[in-house]
Formats: C-alpha cells, sequence, structure tokens
C-alpha cells in the first residue's frame, strides 16, 4: 500500500468513526430515561419549593434546614435532597434565626415546631414550612 | 433574559475585542475570523470573571459597581481597538495588502459539510442533556455553580461562605465569577446561564483546534481534528452533563500553546502573540489548580527550550511578553489563594510519615501507570483514535527538520509530559483511596490534554502538497 493511500484511508477512517461517535451519542442521550435517575426529576420542583420560603427570609439572615430523618428514604434519595437542599438554599443556609423544612412524608407540622422549639410562620404546603427559632442561640 | 444576553454579549465583546488587537493581521480572513471568535469568546469570559472578581473585593458587591466596572474596561477597549485598527489599516494601505477570502477545494468543500453536520448533532444532544440535567452535575452543584450563587446573590458574609463553599473551596474562581456575573445582571440564577456558558465553551474549544491546525498546516486536517473531538463523547458529557472546568482548562491549554507555536512557526516577531498567550496560560491557573502547574510548567519548560534553540536574549524577551499578558490575572489568583482561599485538601492533608510510606509503597507506582494506561487506550471508549493518530502520523510521515518546528513540538511534547507526570504525583500521594482518586479523576484530568494531544498530532505530520497548495 502506498503511503498516501494509507493516509487517505485513515483519514476516512478516523471521519467515519467520528461521525459515527457522534451520532451514537445522540441517540443514546434522546433514547435515555432520567425518569429513575435520582435529582433529575426533582430538579425544577426543588427550586420552585424553597422559593416562598426565601422570599419571606428578612435581608441579611440565614436559614437552617430541616427534612426527613435518613431513615425515610434510602440513602442516595437522601443524599441527594441535601445536596439540592445546600446548593439551592447557598447563599442563605447557615446556622440562624429561621429553619425551612423540606419533607416528603406527610408530618405533622405544629408538632415538629412543638418539638424543635420553633415558631411556624408559615405552612406552604408539601412539607415546606418557614419556621423561627423561639430563643437565640 | 435581555439583560443575561447583553452581560453574556459584553464579556465575548471585550474578549474578541482584545484577541484582534493582541493577534496579528494575516490571511486568509476565515481562519482570522476563526481564531478571534472562538479564542476571544472564552478569553472575554475569563477577563471579565477577573474584572468581577476585582470589582467584588475593591467595591462594594453590587450591580452598580460591576456596571461600572464593565462599562470603564469596555471604553477603554474599544478606544485601543479604534486605534490600533487605524493603525493598521494606514500600515496595509502603504504595504499594498488587501485580504483574501480562502476558496475551499471541493474535497474541503464536502468535508466542511460534513463537519457542520457533525456539529449540528452535537449541539443537538448538547440541548438534549441540558434538558435532562439542567443544573449539572455534582462537581457543578458542589464546586462551581454554588461559587456563582455566593458571587451573585451577594450576603454580607459572601467571604466567609466563599471560604467555606462546597467541597474544594481552594479552586480558583473563573467558572465561578464568569457565571455569578451573569447571574447578577440578570437579577436570577436561572440554569440558561452555566448552559450556554459550557456550549460556548465546549464548542469555541472545537473550533479553535479547527482553527490552530488550519493555521499551522491546512483547512482540511483542521477539520479532521475538529472532527475527531467533537466525536470524543467524554467530551461533550464533561461540558454538557457535569457542566465542570475541565474542558475550560483544556480550551485555555490549547490557546496558550497554540499561540506559542504560532510564534514559533512565523517569521514576523509578534509580542502580541506572547502576550495573549501570557493571558491565556494565566486563565488556566485562574480556571483549576492543574492550571498553575500549567503555568509553570509553561514557564519552565518555555524558558529552557527557547534559551537552548535560540540563546538567553530572545528566552529572557518572550519571558517578558508572556509576563505582560499574564501579571493581571496572576495578581487576581495570587490574592484569591492568599487571601480567602484555604489550603488544598491534597497538601492539607498530608502527613510526613504517611507521605513517606505512600512514597515507598512501590505497588503503588505500578497501579498508577496501569492506571494511566489502561485510561489512555480505552478513554471515553473511543476504541481506535491512539491506534488511528498513531497510523496517520505513520504514513503521513514525521516532520520536525527546522529548529522552529522542532521549538514547538518539544514546547507541547513537554507541557504534555510535565503535566502528566505532575498528576502521576499527586495520585501517589494523594491521602484519598487511591482506587476512588483514580476512577473519580483520571479521565478528566486526561480531557485537559486531549485537544493539545490533538494539536501536537497534526503539529509533527509531514506537509501534504495539496495541502500546501491550498493551505494559507
Amino acid at each position: 500500500m502506498k503511503q498516501s493511500d494509507g493516509l487517505k484511508k485513515i483519514e476516512k477512517l478516523l471521519v467515519i468513526w467520528a461521525v459515527l461517535a457522534v451520532a451514537a451519542y445522540f441517540v443514546q442521550k434522546a433514547t435515555a430515561n432520567y425518569t429513575f435517575d435520582y435529582g433529575f426529576l426533582l430538579e425544577p420542583k426543588y427550586e420552585e419549593r424553597c422559593k416562598g420560603a426565601l422570599e419571606l427570609l428578612p435581608p441579611g439572615e440565614k436559614i437552617e434546614y430541616l427534612t426527613d430523618p435518613p431513615g425515610v428514604f434510602d440513602r442516595a434519595l437522601y443524599e441527594q435532597r441535601r445536596r439540592w437542599a445546600s446548593y439551592l438554599l447557598t447563599p442563605f443556609l447557615n446556622i440562624g434565626r429561621y429553619v425551612i423544612s423540606d419533607f416528603h412524608r406527610p408530618t405533622d407540622l405544629n408538632q415538629t415546631a412543638k418539638d424543635q422549639q420553633l415558631i411556624l410562620l408559615r405552612d406552604f404546603g408539601n412539607g415546606v414550612a418557614l419556621f423561627k427559632r423561639k430563643a437565640s442561640r | 433574559m435581555v439583560l443575561m444576553i447583553l452581560s453574556l454579549c459584553l464579556s465575548l465583546l471585550l474578549g474578541y475585542l482584545l484577541v484582534l488587537i493582541l493577534l496579528p493581521q494575516e490571511n486568509p480572513v476565515g481562519l482570522q475570523r476563526l481564531c478571534g471568535l472562538s479564542m476571544g469568546m472564552i478569553c472575554g469570559l475569563g477577563v471579565s470573571s477577573c474584572c468581577f472578581f476585582i470589582c467584588y473585593i475593591l467595591l462594594a458587591p453590587s450591580i452598580f459597581a460591576l456596571v461600572l466596572t464593565d462599562l470603564g474596561v469596555h471604553l477603554l477597549l474599544i478606544g485601543l481597538f479604534l486605534f490600533i485598527a487605524k493603525t493598521r489599516r494606514k500600515t496595509a494601505i502603504l504595504a499594498g495588502e488587501n485580504k483574501i477570502n480562502l476558496g475551499l477545494i471541493e474535497n474541503e468543500d464536502r468535508l466542511s459539510k460534513i463537519f457542520a453536520l457533525m456539529c449540528l448533532v452535537a449541539f443537538a444532544t448538547f440541548v438534549l442533556i441540558a434538558m435532562q440535567a439542567p443544573y449539572g452535575g455534582h462537581d457543578a452543584m458542589g464546586i462551581w455553580n454554588l461559587r456563582a450563587r455566593i458571587l451573585a446573590l451577594p450576603q454580607d458574609s459572601w467571604l466567609s461562605d466563599l471560604k467555606n463553599a462546597g467541597y474544594h473551596p481552594d479552586y480558583p474562581l473563573m467558572l465561578g465569577a464568569s457565571i455569578g456575573r451573569v447571574w447578577m445582571y440578570a437579577g436570577q440564577s436561572s440554569t440558561l446561564v452555566p448552559i450556554s456558558i459550557h456550549f460556548l465553551i465546549t464548542f469555541s474549544t472545537v473550533f479553535l483546534l479547527v482553527a490552530a491546525v488550519w493555521r499551522i498546516k491546512a483547512l482540511k486536517p483542521g477539520i479532521i481534528a475538529g472532527m475527531i473531538l467533537v466525536g470524543t463523547p467524554f467530551f461533550l458529557r464533561d461540558g454538557a452533563e457535569a457542566q465542570q472546568a475541565d474542558v475550560a482548562l483544556s480550551f485555555f491549554v490549547l490557546a496558550t500553546m497554540f499561540l506559542l507555536v504560532w510564534k514559533d512557526l512565523s517569521d514576523k516577531k509578534s509580542s502580541g502573540l506572547l502576550t495573549l498567550a501570557g493571558l491565556n496560560a494565566g486563565l488556566a491557573a485562574w480556571t483549576k489548580n492543574e492550571g498553575i502547574l500549567f503555568l509553570l510548567g509553561v514557564a519552565i519548560i518555555r524558558f529552557g527550550l527557547v534559551a537552548y534553540f535560540f540563546g538567553l536574549k530572545d528566552a529572557r524577551k518572550e519571558m517578558k511578553y508572556l509576563g505582560l499578558g499574564l501579571a493581571p490575572v496572576l495578581l487576581v489568583l495570587i490574592y484569591f489563594k492568599t487571601q480567602i482561599a484555604p489550603t488544598s485538601d491534597l497538601i492539607a492533608a498530608q502527613r510526613y510519615d504517611a507521605a513517606l510510606s505512600r512514597l515507598t509503597d512501590f505497588p503503588r507506582y505500578l497501579q498508577i501507570l496501569k492506571a494511566f494506561i489502561t485510561e489512555m487506550l480505552s478513554f471515553s471508549r473511543w476504541q481506535i483514535y491512539p491506534f488511528a493518530l498513531g497510523a496517520y502520523l505513520y504514513f503521513s510521515g514525521v516532520d520536525l527538520a527546522s529548529r522552529k518546528k522542532k521549538l514547538a513540538f518539544f514546547s507541547v511534547a513537554g507541557i504534555i509530559a510535565t503535566m502528566l507526570t505532575g498528576y502521576y504525583l499527586v495520585y501517589l500521594t494523594t491521602y484519598l483511596d487511591l482506587h476512588y482518586h483514580i476512577r473519580t479523576s483520571l479521565s478528566r484530568i486526561l480531557l485537559h490534554l486531549w485537544p493539545l494531544t490533538l494539536f501536537a498530532v497534526f503539529l509533527i505530520k509531514k506537509d501534504d502538497p495539496i495541502e500546501l497548495s491550498t493551505g494559507h
């Protein structure tokens, strides 16, 4: 095989491979089912969930996060939700006078407030509520 | 939405003007524009992120201070650009130069169409991925976009928030500040911003590679190089799905080395190329910690090689112009690293006796070497690329005849070797579980060098007589 023929064949091979790789990747992504991937479908809902409580938060105040205990969901989903919360509540998330709840299982918010020494300021529904600490820590 | 697009366009304009001012005017016009656009857009993001950070530190973190800083920088650059454009036009008229457009021969025209189609499919894939995972991967939420939120929604506690932000708060701020700046303009933290920025970075890297190979060889190999990069699924995945900083770093690594090679192979002396290379090297360090290793590598290797091939005087001169572009970004980086960032966990967690035991654990050396070789051969399930590129070089032949080409190639090869050695040493001394550390990072750090490796292959291949007749 002449060198120039070999070069042309290799060039063709590289081009065809690259074209196939892009096409295959497109098909793979177009047919991917993200429904069961933790987090992906929760994303937009999460942003919406936190929005109301953050709007009520007085300027300069920090917020603490309260969610279901780890045993309620499997570990991966629990970790995923905590990650989401810590991202979407940044830069407001820290030790502070206010607390946001993010329960995914039916929870008695009044009982939670009583247990945690909190005052329930507003219930946004679906387990999201804004609380204030009874005494500063 | 309008403010979001406007602020993004301001960054891009800034970079485009900067690159047009510093790049030498050369034929063909198409190449000039491709270089200007692909390099300018991302340099603009990098420079804007530095300005944003400076404005954050020197003035109050507010939209008013940001607009004031942006206006000042843009007016200054536009003035400089108009002045230089006027001077250049005069010089061109005196020299009787005319810009010509490059006509594509039939073969290249067909290849260009296939490449355009490939890019369209890649764009569609990117959009598809962005729709499925608009917030990016874990690192995007835990590092890059998290810092963007801290900077975009300023609180009195922003400094301590930044010091404790997610994991790796020691990582530089290029990506976080770029995204945060646009979010501050927009007044909301829309996922559209990081997606758009990663889209620009990913495809600018592809077009920069095309422009780079086009500049040093011809359009056809440039397109082939671009096709191979787009056809590396991990490259798209890292930019679109994960929204990591690895593609951005690979961009600055490629841009720096391309500009240095351009200067090496050019007959005209161009301080602009060196200044721009210095700026890109600085932005690499402002993007990720690995970029600092790259910056040190560039300074040491270039000084040594230029001194060896052309003497100490030339080496000192080159360092002077590199330093000119590098200095502003380096000052910002030094401030960030000394005043804000905590010590890297990879350094802070080191204990003398533990490090010593890792260094004397010889099976560990082999384990890392084996992982490197396995990953290089199977990276992103690319299967044929390493072998096909080897065959490509075999059939095309290697050309390292002139001193200029030797300097260019050894610079690129030296940087690749330095970076790989640096990464190897990090694995060797890491306090993390070695298997975990390699599994979660090796493919990404190899991505830093992948566009540059492609550039190196096309740099040393022998010129094709047909390419020479249709090239620049």
